[in-house]
């Protein structure tokens, strides 16, 4: 996190932001002497270009939105479908209206309805040994263009650099200024800075507070077998 | 083993000119005859497979044919108890295509008849005959991964329906013109009706049937035709695996009238992926890869050039060795029946808008 914190001091420097913002974690920040969820999968570039492309008009008439996501043992499945909604959200540009959840121990399938009655499916597994990376892909299906970010014909994504040596290494680097943290982390920089500069504090707790009642809506789904409206 | 004698009936299924090169070459086989349902089919068999006696009426062909011992019901899923019954009386083996029929008084009809004949009935589930399928089961059964939580699969291809017009007829495809669901102008039959394979599939690897299923149709990227082309489905098995699948039509199309290259406007044309989450790991298997690929004529988009579809092999291997030494096959009537009750279940979870317990 100190790191972190460096590179966010940096950022805040050198663009003038005067605004004191302190990670606590990669989910929070203290931001103008304030709690902030940071919703920092909202600054990867991936999901960014994601978003553009449906709403830029590239996707015309969306219909579906496909979602996996596999992390490690132990992870917080619904901390998960938390980060997957506030996605699916962020890059369609509508609310979820209804939830439908089954859940086997640390596995957990979603069928969520958006605005426009677009679909958007959720799957999500706890089951990756410790320490390898997550796996997940976000694809868009429309009328006009599929968008994704894994590349067609594949089922993970690649890396910007494979290494073939005495030790097999594999690098991706997405962001010059804050060249050597990893995409994860860079997001969380982003996203603090981004918050700081723009005080979208507000924003933030509100989107917090729905995806909260979200993951509520899909507990008790879970529970009950049939579909919550929110 | 004395060759089977082998006929074709209708030829108006999409899996038609799969079988052209397996009941060529299989040695089991002696390729007997077809009977085609319409000029349009004709003409494209003609067109490929010379020396292959075809006939215009399916009865004249088995008139002129006696020696006919099974026939490939390669037709619409409203004609097959039609053509078995055709078949049962005159003691004639069957292989259906994938769904012999969605309307379950029908389905008991067909059980029933083909046990009062004595005959072997196979259902065309192909992927039973894929390599990485076999890799998956293999993988399952030694325990790489434990139990198995949860099955999520894709079993999603471009639209049929412009090629094979009986799929975008709800009459023909589903077998009655049901609507999806109140207030939508949309009726059964559309891309579910095409995709029966990972319904199938999930209960051969979780060794469990349906528990309860929820499903929600999507708008239509194809909003021209009246039948669903994208939807969604999650639910949970009798041993606690959850799943989520996908049957849509999710891959845009050339609408072209004979399949060929150019077909695709979404570079790949169909993929069955599935990923098991299992106690000790998980497993992800691309069944239809790795593939090759091209910008080329006609169209210079990139394209997927599949490098693997030989499953009628098997899958015709295993119909021959079931009728001579008098197996029961491996997809049969009995055992599919549970799937297309499944498959039916997602229709009313559709039309409900509530899970449905099976």
């Amino acid at each position: 996190m100190k790191i972190l914190q460096e590179k966010l001091d940096f950022l805040l420097s050198k663009y003038s932001v005067e605004t004191k913002a302190t990670l606590k974690d990669c989910k929070t920040a203290v931001i103008g002497g304030t709690d902030t969820p940071l919703l920092s999968h909202r600054l990867e570039r991936r999901f960014i270009e994601l978003k553009n492309i449906v709403g830029g008009g590239t996707l015309q008439g969306v219909s579906v939105m496909r979602v996996a996501r596999i992390v490690e043992k132990g992870a917080d499945i619904f901390a998960e479908l938390y980060r997957e909604l506030d996605i699916c959200e962020y890059i369609l540009g509508r609310k979820i209206v209804g939830i439908t959840a089954m859940q086997n121990d640390n596995t957990l399938n979603v069928i969520a309805t958006a605005e426009d009655k677009i679909v958007c499916t959720i799957e999500i597994s706890a089951t990756l040994s410790e320490g390898e990376t997550p796996k997940d892909k976000h694809e868009i299906i429309s009328q006009r263009g599929i968008a994704c970010d894994v590349v067609v014909d594949a089922q993970l994504k690649q890396a910007s650099i494979y290494v073939f040596g005495a030790e097999n290494k594999k690098f991706t680097d997405v962001d010059f200024e804050l060249y050597g943290l990893s995409v994860e982390d860079i997001a969380v920089v982003r996203s603090a800075f981004t918050i700081a500069q723009k005080d979208t504090k507000a924003e933030m707790i509100a989107l917090d507070s729905n995806l909260k009642i979200l993951v509520e809506k899909a507990k008790a789904s879970v529970k009950t077998g049939e579909r919550q409206v929110i | 083993m004395k060759p089977l004698k082998i006929a074709m009936m209708s030829m108006t299924h999409g899996h038609t000119r799969k079988y052209y090169q397996t009941l060529m070459d299989n040695p089991k086989l002696n390729w007997v005859a077809v009977a085609t349902a319409n000029d349009e089919v004709k003409e494209i068999f003609l067109n490929n497979v010379k020396g292959i006696p075809c006939y215009d009426s399916e009865t004249e062909m088995l008139d002129a044919h006696p020696e006919i011992e099974a026939v490939v019901l390669a037709s619409e899923n409203s004609d097959h108890l039609r053509q078995m019954k055709l078949c049962a009386e005159r003691g004639i083996h069957i292989l259906s295509m994938k769904i012999p029929t969605f309307q379950m008084d029908e389905y008991d009809e067909m059980i029933e008849i083909v046990e009062k004949n004595n005959l072997v009935c196979q259902i065309e589930l192909e992927m039973h005959y894929n390599p990485v399928i076999a890799r998956m089961k293999e993988l399952i059964a030694s325990g790489e991964i434990g139990k198995i939580k949860s099955f999520n699969a894709t079993n999603i291809t471009l639209s049929p329906v412009w090629a094979f017009h009986w799929q975008g007829v709800p009459e023909k495809s589903y077998g009655k013109r049901v609507p999806i669901k109140e207030g939508d102008t949309r009726f059964r039959g559309g891309a579910l009706c095409d995709h029966p394979h990972i319904f199938d599939m999930i209960r051969h690897m979780t060794g469990s049937d349906f528990d309860s299923i929820y499903a929600e149709v999507a708008p239509n990227i194809r909003p021209d035709i009246e039948e669903e082309d994208m939807l969604s489905v999650i639910g949970k098995m009798k041993d606690g695996t959850i799943f989520s699948l996908d049957p849509s039509w999710s891959k845009m199309e050339e609408r072209l009238k004979v399949p060929g290259p150019g077909w695709e406007v979404f570079p790949k044309r169909m993929e069955v992926n599935i990923t098991l989450n299992g106690e000790k790991g998980t497993v992800m298997a691309d069944c239809f890869g790795p593939n090759i690929y091209h910008n080329g004529c006609p169209n210079d988009r990139y394209t997927v050039q599949y490098t693997y579809f030989d499953e009628w092999i098997g899958l015709i291997d295993e119909f021959v060795d079931n009728i001579r030494n008098k197996k029961t096959p491996l997809i049969n009537l009995k055992w599919h029946k549970r799937t297309i009750e499944a498959m039916n279940a997602v229709y009313e979870s559709i039309a409900t808008g509530k899970a449905v317990k099976l």
